[in-house]
């Protein structure tokens, strides 16, 4: 019974009594809390930057390509956030989350496309596709994202208007539990045949790539790779800061609330469709994003993003970790993220045993996660 | 549940029923200047996007015929309900007065969860309309939500809290006020609203346990915290599903006994099976029967009404 | 054609009992002769058996023309068609040509031969022939036929015949000056309708770059403007009955996709996303028994498809049955779990199945007796294996709905499903229920996949494509009803095909999205939904 309650633990937490309505902040984390998170950003913003910045041949440097790779990993931990406060908090279970993620990605990428100016292959204002595709205008939609902060407002909230929009039907119509899920994998799969087009103007099948700079910065050099990894670090703190607000706020109890006992709260005098709405905007923001941070990184966002398995893949680093902690998910997304880049290297017919494998296992015997188990194992003694 | 859990419901529930009385009478004056506290959600409502027509309103002259004097809280007129040509409600009408505690009894199949699920809005009827006095709104036409924020209150069988939530938390959940998203975002307890929910405590005896997870608590203690979340959701008419059902005869009677004492401030319905608890609380009986209703009036009235005894008490009830 | 083929055959049959044995003769001496290397030669010999008028000479010469015909040495005539099928022309013959040499046509000599070949057709005294040939030349428009038509046209009496012969010369006319001629020409065609003159109607209605007609008649483009229309609204009324076939085919596709899944979600609540693998693991198994049937009976290889359903179904059964006691049974009732885990198992039978069979689809040939289709309207061909899905839906339906309505297990299994703790307090073995339960779903997925193998190719991502549509079906047929199942396949599969044309398959695919979704608004529990205290159940 208690598995279908993964966050029944989360309360129990939280400060012992509700401290008489002082400072907001103090519910938020404890003072304990929010110094091991100083602690902790810190080290994941300094780490990284510090072992890379040591000579080549110390035992401790970190090589450039593990720079990015840690930087992609902090965008899914974001991403594992994101999912967590809709999963763990709300019991929406969302597989489509890849689509939001994607949509951040093409928003960064737009931008960066354009950034490219005439230094191009084709020597032309347009990006290089279109060039290909003979167009002679840079589409509507284009034309905003010449400018920066147009697109780091755009990679959020095209994702999160996106959301809304879809949100609004599916909670309105009390589509719930795995209906939704199924909902979300066809929102998924039909985005992805629009993106694979190229009417759609989004590069079709080859997508956005070969960028050169960002913001005047090159894409080459090593220290715009190392500032967007902390970017992405600080991202995964806010994210989760904004995320421990939710869930520490009275909406967040009548989140937990609508998930256990949904007619209750509304015989309560709650409207659930509006809190799952603006519980799963709120995430799909956040998926925007990582989304944006992820695309100058990697150099790429096509439409294989948009692919329904990734979004289920998602929804596993945040069932690895642990449900309902927000804690247990981003460490999921790093488990799981780097089984996933040793196992396509060492042995890449396996990885699909081990990820399938990983599904089961996970679903059979730690319900409550690797945060869960830990819990458990600290508990008993 | 099973039987090891009636000793410990037992305990608990001998505690609570003593200050019952009194407290509601605190209760009452607490509320005395927050009495058209239903009414305050209501006129600071937005208009909202809905595809619903939500301006239906109730003709006062249907009103006056239905009411003729009498000092009535709610309606529900001429209200049927289908389910795959099985008619659960057949052009029913009720009204319930302020302060009233209606008792609703009737065979299986008579209708009383779909009346009550007609009321909350669970379920839209066919035709009819549902009403609450002094408000044009027909109840039909709103969500469960917002008939619940119009203090239109429902306990359920089944003891239902929210489980993973802390007893204090599931009493905080259910205060009136606050109940859109970002302004629960940011709320946060005020003064006033952490004494009433110590109240509450006080009353359901459940002090002790304020912290606890609810799903921790006994079967008997989920029963009085759920009562409690209805007395912090101060609701105008409270509609009760077959309260009794599953306790000791002891444990009878102190509900009686509760449901008496908010009787009076609250409209109470109670929806029961039990002959014998009816008889000690209710002062009008009303009895379904295929979606209609039979009889209505004192239980002794309704017990000797030979249609009554025909179709209900005929059997071996009670 | 094969009608007039035939027709010629039992004429010839008819005149070989009547022509003498020195016609004969002198026809094998002429056919001999045909394969001379002298061109004058074999044009005495053509106009010979021309000057015969009669429907072997006819059988031959069309045979000639379309280079299958083949002479052996003792003069007999065969027509040997592009498949290797042989025609015995000459009566008596043996019934293969032995050394036969098929004769060499040159463009003068097809300038003769087509003329001299219509009017011999055109004056046949069977008005089917005549019929046959007005619209062979309707449809090969040849204007060097023009005369020939013509004086053909003029002495016809049978009206249907008259106004192929008139669709025959419509193009010319159309191209000349003669108004008459021009309306009788459109009158014709919009009468056809047939799409392809439309150019031809389409150049009467032209305009010079100033924006004056070409054709300067009011009348002519009148007639020009309802005959396109005709053309037009035929095409359209085609193009539906078409979009129709395909959505049917669609259809029940998904249906054969959907069911298993209608049987384990729809009754039993297990949200299986490795259903569209066990789809996969059915295609795989029909390939499979066709390469045993490859190699050990060659010669009965079409059989193997029938083989193949018990062996499909079997086998996904085995597989489901093995899931649910496994894995699955661990999970009921809680249904986002499920879904994780068997998307997990998903994976691994992918990766299983891409490690035996490698990444590479495999080709799974059809068996003669559903191989190729009928052009039953220019542009639409009936396949015969899209036909035969079809059936085989119907009947995999029937076998479901059997299995549910007129079985003890489909007893217990409506049982379970309605209320799973009144059916084990009545005897009933929940657990057997819900592993047989899921292993027939699941052989139901192993025969869409049979029929999946038909019409595709096979491949370890076969099943990915299918388990989100499959789903939708079921949820927007409504859970636990196999009727909304079907309305629900079939509905999605023509609403699919008829959006296709207009908006393009992937806006098509996005609109059919939103119309789930606001269609889900309207009814939350699907086409045929439970009302009441039974829909609370879910």
């Amino acid at each position: 019974m208690s598995d279908e309650k993964p966050a029944a633990k989360a309360p129990a937490a939280q400060p012992k009594s509700p401290a008489p309505a002082a400072v907001r902040l103090e519910s938020v984390l404890s003072k304990r809390g929010y110094l091991s998170f100083a602690v902790l950003l810190a080290l994941s913003v300094a780490i990284v930057p510090i072992l890379n910045g040591l000579p080549p041949d110390s035992a401790l440097h970190l090589p450039d390509y593990l720079v990015t790779l840690f930087g992609k990993f902090f965008c899914f931990a974001t991403v594992a956030v994101a999912m967590d406060l809709l999963w763990g908090y709300a019991g929406i279970l969302s597989l489509g989350h890849g689509v939001f993620f994607a949509l951040g990605g093409y928003a960064m990428g737009m931008y960066l496309m354009l950034a490219i100016g005439d230094a191009g292959v084709y020597r032309s204002k347009l990006p290089d596709f279109m060039v290909f595709l003979d167009w002679k205008e840079l589409p509507w939609f284009w034309k905003p994202f010449d400018n920066f902060l147009v697109a780091c407002l755009a990679a959020m909230l095209v994702p999160g208007l996106l959301a809304y929009c879809f949100g609004f039907f599916a909670f309105r119509s009390r589509i719930r539990g795995v209906y939704f899920s199924i909902i979300t994998q066809a929102l998924t799969f039909a985005l992805m045949l629009l993106f694979f087009r190229n009417e759609t103007a989004l590069g079709g099948n080859n997508g956005l790539t070969n960028f050169k700079e960002i913001y005047g910065y090159s894409l080459h050099e090593q220290g715009t790779k190392l500032m967007l990894y902390m970017l992405s670090a600080a991202g995964l703190f806010v994210a989760f800061l904004i995320a421990r607000f939710v869930t520490t706020s009275k909406a967040g109890r009548v989140l937990r609330a609508i998930r256990d006992e949904e007619s209750r709260t509304m015989f309560a005098g709650y409207n659930p469709t509006n809190y799952k709405l603006f519980v799963y905007t709120l995430s799909a923001v956040i998926c925007g994003f990582a989304g944006a941070l992820y695309v100058p990184q990697v150099g790429i966002i096509n439409p294989s993003e948009l692919q329904p398995s990734n979004s289920i893949e998602m929804a596993i680093w945040v069932a690895v970790g642990g449900r309902g902690s927000l804690i247990g998910a981003p460490i999921g997304a790093f488990v799981v993220n780097g089984a996933k880049s040793w196992f396509t290297v060492a042995m890449p017919e396996f990885w699909l045993y081990v990820l399938g494998a990983l599904f089961i296992a996970v679903t059979l015997f730690l319900p409550q996660g690797l945060v869960g188990a830990l819990e458990r194992v600290r508990v008993k003694k | 549940m099973s039987a090891t859990e009636s000793a410990p419901l037992n305990a608990v529930v001998e505690e609570p029923i003593e200050p019952a009385k009194p407290v509601t009478h605190a209760e009452a004056e607490a509320k005395r200047p927050s009495d058209n506290a239903p009414e305050s959600p209501r006129k600071a409502r937005s208009p909202r996007i809905s595809w619903l027509p939500k301006k239906r309103t109730v003709d006062q002259s249907r009103v006056d015929e239905l009411t003729h004097g009498r000092k009535a809280l709610l309606c529900v007129d001429s209200v049927s309900v289908s389910f795959d040509g099985f008619k659960a409600l057949d052009n029913l009408t009720l009204v319930l007065d302020e302060g009233e505690l209606r008792c609703i009894i009737g065979p299986n199949g008579a209708g009383k969860t779909t009346l009550q699920d007609v009321i909350t809005g669970k379920t839209k009827p066919d035709t009819g309309s549902v009403f609450l006095i002094g408000d044009d709104q027909d109840l039909t036409q709103l969500r469960e939500d917002e008939i619940a924020q119009r203090g239109v209150c429902r306990k359920f069988q089944r003891p239902t809290v929210f489980q993973g939530h802390s007893v204090f938390e599931n009493l905080e959940l259910t205060l009136p006020g606050k109940k859109r998203v970002f302004s629960s975002l940011f709320a946060r307890l005020t003064r006033t609203e952490r004494e009433k929910i110590e109240r509450v405590l006080e009353i359901i005896g459940l002090k002790d346990e304020a912290q606890k997870r609810a799903g921790l608590l006994s079967h008997g203690q989920k029963q009085w915290l759920e009562i409690g979340m209805l007395l912090s959701q101060e609701p105008r008419v409270l509609l009760v599903d077959e309260p009794v059902a599953g306790m000791t005869h002891k444990e009878t009677e102190k509900t009686a006994e509760l449901l008496n004492g908010l009787a009076g401030e609250h409209t109470v319905v109670v929806v029961e099976h039990d002959m014998e608890f009816v008889r000690s609380i209710a002062k009008t009986v009303t009895v379904l029967h295929e979606g209609r209703v039979l009889a209505e009036g004192s239980m002794d009235a309704v017990q000797a009404d030979p249609k009554v005894i025909e179709v209900y008490l005929g059997g071996a009830d009670a | 054609m094969p009608k007039l083929f035939a027709k010629i055959l039992l004429l010839c049959a008819l005149f070989a009992a009547f022509s003498s044995p020195a016609r004969a003769d002198q026809l094998s001496e002429d056919l001999r002769a045909l394969n001379s290397s002298d061109r004058g030669k074999v044009e005495s010999a053509v106009n010979s058996i021309l000057a015969r008028r009669d429907a072997q000479a006819l059988s031959i010469l069309v045979a000639l023309l379309d280079d299958q015909l083949q002479v052996d040495a003792a003069g007999n005539a065969y027509r040997v068609a592009e498949d290797g099928s042989v025609t015995v022309l000459s009566p008596g013959a043996p019934p293969k040509p032995e050394n036969g040499k098929p004769p060499l046509v040159d463009n003068q000599l097809r300038r003769t031969l087509e003329p001299a070949i219509a009017s011999l057709r055109l004056t046949s005294p069977d008005k089917d022939v005549r019929l046959e040939a007005a619209e062979d030349l309707a449809k090969r428009r040849n204007d060097e036929l023009a005369p020939v038509v013509r004086k053909a046209l003029s002495v016809e009496k049978d009206s249907e015949v008259k106004a192929k012969l008139e669709l025959a010369l419509a193009p010319l006319d159309l191209s000349g000056t003669d108004v008459a001629l021009k309306l009788r020409a459109l009158h014709a065609i919009e009468a056809s309708a047939d799409p392809n003159f439309k150019p031809d109607v389409e150049r009467v209605l032209e305009r010079t770059p100033s924006g004056e007609f070409v054709e300067k008649n009011p009348e002519v483009r009148l007639a020009a403007d309802s005959a396109k229309a005709a053309i037009e609204l035929r095409a359209l009324w085609f193009g539906l009955i078409g979009h129709l076939f395909y959505g049917l085919s669609l259809g029940s596709v998904l249906l054969l996709a959907a069911l298993g899944l209608a049987i384990t979600f729809g009754l039993m609540r297990v949200i299986n996303m490795a259903h569209g693998e066990l789809l996969m693991i059915g295609a795989y198994s029909t390939y499979v028994v066709q390469k045993a049937f490859q190699s050990y009976l060659p010669d009965h290889s079409d059989w193997y498809l029938v083989f193949s359903i018990p062996v499909a179904f079997v086998v996904s059964a085995a597989i489901g049955v093995l899931l649910e006691r496994s894995v699955i049974r661990f999970f009921y009732g809680r249904p986002l779990e499920t879904l994780l885990c068997t998307w997990g198992i998903s994976l691994i039978l992918i990766q299983t199945v891409r490690l035996i069979f490698g990444a590479q689809n495999v080709t799974v040939a059809n068996p003669s007796f559903i191989a190729g289709g009928v052009e039953l309207l220019p542009g639409f061909v009936l396949t015969y294996s899209r036909v035969a899905v079809i059936l085989f839906a119907a009947v995999v339906v029937a076998f479901v709905w059997f299995m549910l309505q007129r079985t003890p297990l489909g007893l217990h299994v409506r049982a379970v499903t309605q209320n799973r703790a009144m059916a084990a307090s009545m005897g009933i073995s929940t657990r057997r229920v819900d592993m047989w339960t899921f292993g027939i779903g699941s052989g139901v997925a192993g025969l869409g996949g049979v029929a999946l193998s038909q019409l595709g190719n096979v491949g370890p991502e076969l099943g990915q494509g299918y388990i989100v549509d499959s789903f939708m079906v079921v949820v927007l047929g409504g859970v636990g009803k196999l009727a909304g199942t079907l309305a629900g396949a079939f509905g999605l599969g023509i609403v699919n095909k008829l959006l296709e044309p207009v908006a393009g398959a992937v806006l098509g695919k996005i609109a059919i999205l939103v119309f789930i979704i606001l269609f889900i608004q309207r009814r939350p529990q699907g086409i045929f939904a439970l009302k009441g205290r039974a829909a609370e159940v879910s």
